[in-house]
């Protein structure tokens, strides 16, 4: 579209706006609280043994879960656009299910199922423990997070259509070829802007995890649980934000490696 | 595509193993190795499950509690939340050896799960270490002055007090009114009176906890905070603009402890009971913004904790079951159809 | 619609490419369900590939697989609150879920998901257009801060916008306890949905149609109507889609600056946190239920406006 000039600055004026009010404002100001007593202020909050041990495992629980999601996502997307198969829309419409439920309601849908008492509950038995244990607060975030993927590369992969993958096909390129030289390479950036929202939100998921875990400071706190201890039990509210602001600049850095990687990607 | 994967997950294992070298331990206590995350492991551990606010006296609890002999060598996890989703988590199998809630129904919870023995409220203080009483929050200078429960209904008055709905520990916020204007529960009408009007035409925004309603106001909503004298202490000691007034009647906030069952740990976990009735635990108690127990240390914080004229208890309205019912149950419980009213 | 892919990158790949017209045939698989538009098209699918049977067994598996995987996470966790949400019996669901309190808090939350899912459509395609295809100092920045409400805690996002919106707002706008209050929290955590779904749609599409377009006398608006929306309707409506979904569930971040007043900003997260305060499971699952089912219906509708969208856009010639 050869826009105007006019237009252009007109559309750039409304978005950036938009955004300085609803998001830079508020940005700003917990940045500015964070950094306002200095950076060595920020620094020992930050890195407290509760704060480090929060930090490992939010990338210990992000670590887990961006692969899994990863894979299984993209399958799930495959599997959506390209296949036919009975139930198919079913299954389209269950993917987004996990935004509607309220993160409340999924710890208490996951102690249903996997707690001591729920229908999974034998696995407790065997000293295994889900829920109240690492695997719960990994399923949680895997439930809240699971849509990003999928839904990132759907589109993607209508836009792009299916000729190329055929003509590779058909020219005797095996499955794993096609995918790994034509389809992947075409879905990427679809893929980084999933990965880089289940990061963010796998470190901002507070509702689910907080039912699942065993909110112990140092054992089985995250980052996220952390901001709110220091906030609400500690009344820290400096402690909070500038733990906030670290989880903020894991999800910056995120996004800036992906992009990176995939500006190298498409350069050579 | 497949080197961008890669790369990106090394690098995130990379920042995973950096780390990872740091133990894990709270801001505030020594804890456990951070490898120990399966409870019970070490018989000297102790699972604290309480409701958020008295970490602040735990914080010095523990501590003292480990240089006693009983304590020595006992190490504490302790997680602290809203005192219903407390009680709910450790119904649902967290594994807990001591807890401590804002309200007796939260450990009757446990009572009726099999996981608290019935018999956990059969000491001398009948299994309440330490309480406060209800108290209002005014802004610097009490500038709508505000003393009495009357003194909230005058009109432009704006009250902020939790959803006590949302949030059992609220429910004691408007206990205290109730049972001074009902006289204990003698004239009930007179202290539903009170509440409707308290609730319909000044309680505007209803948070869900007691601490989101402290922030709301800190923020500027509300002339008035009802709230518990401990948190007020604690506002005030960080130089925030509010001070408080308790009404020469209010009403006693008694917040119950107790000792899992059956836990590999029962022993230490008793042992941490028994040392909170202590007069050395009191004192850190009171020091803490909490009114002790121990008469002998409640005189010695006299001048800190004024007693007012008359203090209610919620004995003095028949006891939980008996209010949980009668005010406050889905529909049917008086204040809860205040509530109701309220937006209609 | 013709396809700019980076093929280029790959010799062997750039070989396969064929010159390209017309409609993707890739596009007419978004509707749910059995495909109508593929029936009275030749299906080439399954005709033109050499190795048709090994296929089946792999996608049969690959099916398997997917459902195996949506069921463990996404199907039993909701098959236990559906349980739950029954325990009672359906006169129990039905009671709860009628209750006045729990069906204002149910109006209240799908008018004001709506309305931000809608803003945000709207908003986000253009915040998505202007990061592809605008370019400006600080661009780059733009881009990187559209996530960060994922990542922030609700309550931290929470204590700063009632700071920044609040009674004590230091730029005089108070939104406090109310819709609007509610309206910005959400729109808050839900931004980054339809930025993020167009965006990659909007950089693999090809600009030498709409350059075409142009070039043929068409207006800006009637290239956008008529080239570039249908080609971003699928991403715009599954953003959308999404950020409905979140706005109904969410929770942390409209606790504090909505106020939760019962039938006014008390929205169904809260409810159902409140029933499950007062230990009435039951209700809480039934809301929860409830807010799934409209969720449920929502988001099939959007599905059905978008692959009709698409079936327009591979008809017209």
């Amino acid at each position: 579209m050869n826009t105007s000039a006019t237009t252009r600055i007109g559309l750039r004026t409304i978005a950036l706006g938009y955004l300085l009010v609803l998001i830079g404002l508020p940005i700003g100001v917990i940045l500015y609280r964070t950094f306002e007593p200095g950076l060595a202020t920020f620094y020992a909050s930050i890195s407290t043994p509760a704060a480090i041990s929060a930090l490992n495992l939010s990338l210990l629980i992000v670590g887990i879960v961006v692969p899994i999601n990863v894979v299984f996502g993209v399958f799930t997307a495959i599997a959506l656009v390209r296949w036919r198969f009975p139930g198919r829309g079913v299954l389209q419409a269950v993917v987004d299910l996990p935004f509607a439920v309220s993160p409340v309601v999924v710890g208490v849908a996951l102690i249903m199922l996997w707690g001591a008492g729920g229908w999974f509950g034998a696995i407790e038995g065997t000293g295994f423990r889900v829920i109240f244990g690492l695997p719960g607060m990994v399923i949680a975030t895997i439930f809240v997070t699971l849509p990003f993927v999928v839904r990132e590369v759907e589109p993607v992969l209508h836009e792009i259509g299916e000729d190329q993958e055929q003509a590779a096909s058909t020219l005797g390129a095996s499955r794993w070829q096609t995918f790994w030289r034509i389809t992947l390479p075409a879905i990427r950036w679809g893929l980084t802007y999933g990965v880089v929202l289940t990061v963010a939100r796998a470190l901002g998921e507070f509702g689910a995890v907080i039912m699942v875990s065993s909110g112990f400071p140092g054992v089985s706190q995250t980052l996220t649980l952390l901001v709110h201890a220091r906030y609400i039990d500690d009344h820290n509210t400096y402690g909070a934000y500038a733990a906030a602001t670290l989880l903020m600049g894991i999800a910056l850095l995120v996004l800036l490696l992906m992009t990176v990687l995939d500006r190298k990607r498409s350069d050579r | 595509m497949s080197p961008r994967l890669a790369i990106a997950a090394a690098t995130l294992s990379a920042a995973l193993g950096l780390s990872a070298c740091a133990g894990g331990s709270s801001d505030v206590v020594d804890q456990p190795g951070a490898t120990n995350a399966a409870a019970g492991v070490q018989t000297s551990t102790v699972n604290l499950y309480a409701y958020a606010v008295p970490k602040v006296a735990f914080d010095v609890l523990i501590p003292a509690f480990q240089k006693t002999p009983a304590g020595a060598g006992v190490q504490f996890q302790q997680s602290y939340g809203a005192s219903g989703d407390q009680s709910r988590k450790v119904a649902a199998g967290a594994p807990a050896d001591f807890v401590n809630f804002s309200v007796e129904p939260d450990v009757t919870r446990l009572v009726d799960a099999g996981l608290v023995d019935a018999s956990w409220n059969a000491n001398a203080h009948k299994g309440i270490p330490f309480g406060s009483v209800v108290t209002i929050v005014v802004r610097k200078g009490n500038p709508k002055g505000i003393k009495t429960w009357d003194d909230l209904l005058k009109p432009g008055v704006e009250v902020v007090t939790p959803n006590p709905f949302s949030s059992g520990s609220a429910k004691w916020n408007l206990l205290a009114p109730y049972a001074v204007k009902s006289g204990g529960g003698a004239n009930k009408q007179a202290g539903l009176d009170y509440i409707s009007k308290l609730v319909i035409e000044h309680v505007k925004i209803q948070p869900k906890s007691g601490r989101e309603a402290t922030e709301a106001f800190l923020q500027g909503s509300g002339d008035a905070l009802l709230s518990y004298e401990n948190e007020a202490l604690f506002i005030e000691k960080k130089g925030d603009p509010v001070e408080h007034v308790t009404p020469s009647e209010t009403f006693k906030i008694e917040n119950p402890a107790a000792v899992l069952k059956g836990s590999p740990n029962v022993a230490k976990a008793k042992a941490f009971n028994d040392y909170l009735y202590t007069p050395e635990a009191q004192k850190l108690i009171a020091e803490a913004g909490f009114r002790p127990v121990d008469v002998a240390v409640a005189k010695e914080f006299a001048a800190r904790f004024p007693v007012p004229a008359k203090l209610w208890t919620i004995d003095d309205l028949g006891g939980w079951k008996t209010v949980d019912s009668s005010l406050f149950k889905k529909d049917v419980g008086a204040i809860a159809v205040i509530y109701d009213k309220a937006t209609k | 619609m013709t396809i700019h892919t980076d093929l280029g990158r790959s010799a062997a790949a750039a070989a396969l490419l064929h010159p390209r017209t017309g409609g993707s045939d890739g596009a007419e698989t978004t509707a749910a369900g059995p495909d109508p538009v593929g029936s009275d098209r030749p299906d080439h699918r399954d005709g033109s590939s050499a190795s048709t049977s090994r296929l089946g067994g792999i996608r049969s598996l690959g099916v398997g697989v997917v459902t195996l995987w949506l069921s463990v996470i996404v199907l039993l966790p909701l098959a236990a609150l559906t349980v739950a949400a029954f325990g009672d019996g359906w006169a129990g669901f039905w009671e709860a879920v009628t209750a006045p309190a729990a069906l204002a808090a149910l109006w209240v939350t799908v008018v004001v998901s709506a309305g931000v899912a809608l803003l945000n459509a709207v908003m986000g395609t253009v915040i998505a257009w202007v990061l592809v295809r605008d370019s400006f100092p600080g661009q780059r920045f733009v881009n990187a801060i559209i996530d960060l409400p994922f990542a922030l805690p609700t309550i931290v996002a929470s204590i700063v916008l009632l700071s920044l919106y609040g009674p004590n707002s230091p730029i005089g706008v108070h939104l406090n306890a109310t819709r609007w209050g509610l309206i910005v929290a959400l729109a808050f955590v839900t931004l980054p949905f339809v930025v993020r779904s167009v965006q990659p749609v909007l950089i693999e599409a090809d600009r030498e149609v709409e350059e075409a377009a142009a070039s043929l006398g068409a207006s800006n608006l009637t290239t956008f109507r008529r080239i570039i929306l249908p080609t971003l309707a699928p991403a715009i409506l599954s953003g959308t889609g999404l950020a409905f979904a979140r706005a109904i569930g969410e929770y942390g971040s409209v606790v504090l600056i909505g106020g939760n007043i019962p039938r006014e900003t008390q929205v169904a997260s809260q409810y159902i946190q409140q029933q499950i305060e007062i230990d009435s499971p039951q209700a809480a699952a039934a809301v929860s239920v409830a807010l799934l089912a409209i969720a449920f219906a929502t988001l099939l509708l959007l599905r059905v406006v978008a692959s009709r969208s698409q079936r327009r856009e591979e008809r017209a010639p």
